[in-house]
């Protein structure tokens, strides 16, 4: 502890603007990528709600149907890429320095570039919706030959998703970087926090995943302008192609905005159940499994396309063969619950209700995942419910969970309890709300990325507004509570949580500017998790 | 090992990673650049 003490003495920090654009410390740094993240959260929310307004009724109400198509588009690549990974990466830099004991990531400065490159690219893309023509309006998929179709947008969004991509693996770089060289002595890779082992394996699928995606727009690019035809049959191309290049890389993706959730989660149930993590050894190899195997599965998404018979039965066993790994991981989930002397914080409400939720979306994942009865749903709005459960009620359930679990270690005050239930209880009804009349929208054929529709649909659409209209204004709570709680409240101890084990509940709340300039001593107890 | 140490080993790291990342994408580029 002495050495704790010592960093607090010295606890001196840049003031200003400076400390923000030139930060290298990795706390600023990670506040700048959640406030990012959040504001991104409402730029994409409200495309949702000019979404869910267009669908309320059946025929053409507020949008015309090129500007509802970029609407569903640049959605899709503000939540995933402006939204979920930002937030992720931000948790990741608060909390990776802090968890295995070190001053700070490997690579400072460039930390403050990946960040600093963010608002850079989406202000790249979002400048798209004020131009002649409009924004991109082909899909986040960007299928060629519909997205060559893009005006002026199409080089603003290929260059806006290089920058992401060179934000994201300088990002991934940063963090293998500090799991592997900056450890403090006793802090071996089986005794790490589960959540910094999911960042390790998130950041190797990033390596891996997203120079794919930057070469397959990159061909886009010059197939548009350069005159190749990697795309394009009339010139000797595939315009397949362009999809077994974009899965190749986008089911990784999935995982990539999934694993660390999983890490989120591995931490707040044992914290609140009072007991360490159930299997924690396989839960590392369950997450490295799900990791590897979502690089041959693909072809799921493209089984309408025409593939071979023989192709789409592997490419259909590789996908059920994930949910094997994954059942490892919620049975044990639900086993460090078992018996357990739970208490039910925001945090772990949320927790708990990605592990039921996320589950329905695996399974509804499975359904996707058989051949035949794939070429029933696909492009119908099951897979938009399906997709928004993994995504929604999965991945940005855990990232509040996050959020509430670790505030008091970030602004040294304790968020309103009773406001944190509230916020949980209206998020879950409504987001069920919002997303389980879609199963039954697809299931009827209701096909996505679509303005109208058929007046038999007119009914489970109305609830499905109603669910997304409360969710966003419920999301107005979180922003209040969060901002309440920076300012002030009850003082928050070191160790918030009576149940939580780890190394970053050993430095004081708020966390000091500067921790862990002396390594820390690993005791067994510290760790027991 | 010194901080001086730490900061080699670290950009050595990052070093091989970037280069992993870029050859990914030059070799996916080119191979079908030259079917």
């Amino acid at each position: 502890m002495s050495s704790i003490a010592h960093d607090d003495h010295h606890d001196h920090k840049p003031t200003g603007l400076k400390r923000w654009f030139f930060s290298t410390n990795h706390k600023d740094i990670g506040t700048l990528y959640l406030i990012f993240a959040l504001t991104m959260f409402f730029v994409g929310g409200s495309m949702a709600m000019i979404i869910r307004a267009e669908l309320f009724q059946p025929g053409l109400q507020f949008v015309d149907p090129q500007f509802y198509n970029s609407m569903v588009t640049v959605h899709a690549l503000i939540m995933i890429f402006g939204a979920v990974m930002p937030a992720g990466v931000g948790l990741a830099n608060w909390m990776i320095p802090l968890m295995i004991g070190a001053p700070d990531m490997a690579l400072p400065r460039m930390n403050n570039m990946s960040f600093w490159i963010l608002p850079f690219a989406f202000a790249l893309l979002l400048s798209t919706l004020f131009m002649e023509g409009g924004g991109p309006a082909g899909g986040w998929t960007m299928y060629p030959p519909l997205v060559l179709q893009t005006g002026n947008a199409f080089p603003f969004l290929i260059f806006a998703i290089h920058f992401l991509g060179v934000s994201s693996i300088m990002g991934a770089i940063n963090i293998i970087a500090t799991v592997f060289n900056m450890r403090a002595p006793g802090m071996t890779l089986m005794k790490m926090p589960l959540f910094v082992w999911t960042w390790v394996i998130t950041s190797f699928l990033l390596i891996a995943a997203l120079p794919v995606l930057a070469g397959g727009v990159t061909m886009l690019l010059t197939d548009k302008y350069f005159g190749t035809s990697f795309f394009d049959a009339a010139g000797g191309g595939d315009p397949v192609l362009f999809q077994h290049i974009f899965w190749f890389f986008g089911h990784p993706e999935v995982y990539i905005l999934a694993l660390p959730a999983f890490g989120i989660v591995s931490q707040v149930i044992p914290a609140f159940a009072r007991k360490p993590l159930f299997g924690y050894a396989s839960m590392v190899y369950a997450t490295a499994s799900i990791a590897i195997l979502s690089f041959f599965v693909w072809a799921h998404h493209m089984f309408t396309v025409g593939l071979p018979i023989k192709g789409e039965l592997f490419f259909m066993y590789a996908t059920m063969l994930i949910a094997v790994p994954t059942g490892v991981k919620v049975f044990n989930w639900v086993a460090t619950m078992w018996k357990g002397a739970m208490t039910f914080e925001t945090p772990m409400l949320f927790s708990i209700a990605f592990v039921i939720l996320f589950t329905i979306g695996g399974f509804s994942g499975l359904m996707l995942g058989i051949t035949p009865v794939d070429f029933q749903y696909h492009d119908t709005y099951f897979v938009v419910a399906h997709f928004h459960y993994v995504l929604l009620t999965g991945a940005v359930f855990a990232l509040m969970s996050a959020v509430y679990y670790w505030l008091p270690k970030w602004t040294g005050y304790m968020y309103d309890e009773r406001l944190g239930k509230i916020h949980f209880w209206l998020s879950l009804i409504s987001s069920n709300v919002l997303f389980f009349p879609q199963h039954f929208l697809g299931l009827a054929g209701m096909p996505r990325r679509i303005p109208d529709y058929n007046i038999q649909f007119a009914d489970f659409n109305a609830i499905s507004s109603v669910g997304g209209f409360a969710y966003g204004l419920t999301q107005l709570l979180f922003v209040y509570i969060v901002i309440k709680c920076a300012l002030g409240g009850k003082k928050a101890k070191p160790r918030v949580w009576e149940g939580a084990k780890g190394l970053e509940w050993i430095v004081p709340s708020p966390a000091p500017f500067h921790t862990f300039e002396t390594p820390p001593k690993i005791t067994k107890e510290m760790l027991d998790y | 090992m010194n901080d001086d140490d730490i900061s080699k080993k670290n950009r050595k790291l990052a070093f091989i990673l970037a280069l992993v990342a870029i050859s990914f994408y030059l070799v996916f580029v080119l191979m079908h650049s030259f079917q």
